[in-house]
């Protein structure tokens, strides 16, 4: 039996020679990421003289175990650390059924951030 | 031409207006799309000891894609071995191990247009390190970094994805040798259930700059940066390699670096929000 073929090719390629990079669908060949959850929440980051900030979030999700997770913080791709005095940074490790993120910072931080995630099909281990 | 389109929208919605993240598809959007066993897995790396590891360059994988591509990696685990004596000639040996599965998005990590690459810069004294293992996640696509694209800006703006395995009407394709009667998420090559991740703009400021997107929302951006001395595209992370990056709702900045005069970034803009 031949292997089926499905392609959707974008704007302007054929679809009958068109690669994967010409495609918006090239199956079987290639397949495109599922998204199974997502989530989002704020944090603030706020100094103790002396001690700094640390923190961790553990958020669970709909995955079967360790799924692949993307995260941004304000906008900016996680793990990020804020380029300025502060040593503000936030870190994403991947858990069994969740994703923890945690929070550092100096003892003069002082800001509220916004995390969003999203969590993928896709196993990692 | 530019009148037809095929769209696949999730339960619940109109496709004539649909927002990005209820739009599976549409020929006016390209999604990342990745090949397992051959573009993602793992991949134990060995590194040597330190007197040939210190900033030494290790393959992850070849990708054989011909350009550069987008990619995400994932650190799984590494193991360390050590020796070495201190000030007070006391001797020390053993393992530093972790097993965190961690997002990595820094410099060390790149591709030219046959592998990717692991640069990995032992931080002790040479000598130190007797080498050990790191282990990967890895995922490359079978899309460029470094060519400029745009697709047309969806009317419907943004929306909450949606999550429902149980649907009363799907379109889906699974990965060969799986019933679909069966399936769940991971073994779809593509369904309608299911949300992706699709690319809506691909554009470098040059050296530091903006580049506007139009979404009206602030959107999801993967950064990498054309480093001229290596010839390669190197994953950016804030103020490594590049400078500070801004995201608004209109545009995607970033700030010159004069550590890194020569980097040229590249924003690769995606339909997805924070």
């Amino acid at each position: 039996m031949t292997d089926p073929n499905f392609i959707i090719a974008l704007p302007g390629y054929d679809a009958t020679n068109a690669t994967p990079e010409q495609s918006v669908i090239h199956a079987p060949e290639t397949e495109i990421l599922k998204m199974i959850d997502s989530g989002s929440f704020t944090q603030s980051i706020l100094g103790v003289p002396g001690f700094g900030y640390y923190a961790q979030v553990t958020k669970s999700h709909r995955g079967k175990g360790k799924n692949l997770v993307i995260a941004q913080v304000d906008g900016k791709d996680i793990p990020f650390s804020y380029n300025d005095e502060s040593g503000d940074a936030v870190y994403m490790t991947i858990v069994d059924k969740g994703v923890m993120f945690t929070f550092s910072g100096g003892t003069e931080s002082n800001r509220t951030v916004n995390v969003r995630y999203r969590v993928f099909s896709t196993l990692l281990v | 031409m530019g009148d037809f389109e095929v769209k696949l929208v999730q339960p619940g919605y109109d496709v004539k207006g649909a927002p990005d993240l209820n739009t599976i598809f549409t020929n006016r959007t390209n999604p990342l799309k990745t090949q397992r066993d051959i573009l993602y897995g793992t991949k134990t790396v060995t590194i040597g000891p330190a007197s040939s590891s210190v900033n030494t360059e290790y393959k992850v994988t070849d990708h054989n894609l011909g350009y550069f591509p987008v990619f995400f990696i994932y650190n799984v685990s590494y193991s360390l071995n050590y020796d070495y004596v201190d000030f007070e000639d006391n001797h020390h040996t053993g393992t530093i191990t972790d097993t965190d599965i961690q997002r990595r998005n820094g410099p060390e990590f790149n591709v030219d247009k046959k592998s990717l690459y692991f640069n990995f810069n032992w931080a002790g004294e040479a000598g130190d390190l007797l080498g050990g293992t790191f282990t990967f996640f890895y995922m490359v696509f079978r899309q460029r970094v470094d060519e400029k694209v745009s697709y047309p800006v969806e009317a419907g703006g943004r929306s909450e994805p949606i999550f429902n395995d149980v649907q009363d009407f799907r379109i889906e394709m699974t990965k060969k040798g799986i019933d679909v009667a069966n399936a769940e998420a991971d073994d779809y090559l593509f369904s309608s259930a299911y949300p992706t991740l699709s690319v809506t703009k691909i554009e470098s400021p040059g050296n530091w700059g903006s580049v506007t997107h139009g979404l009206g929302y602030i959107p999801f951006v993967l950064t990498y940066f054309y480093d001229p001395g290596t010839g390669r595209i190197h994953s950016a992370s804030n103020g490594y390699g590049i400078g500070d990056i801004t995201i608004n709702s209109s545009a995607v900045s970033v700030s010159y670096n004069d550590m890194f005069p020569s980097n040229v970034v590249w924003f690769v803009i995606l339909r997805d929000y924070i």
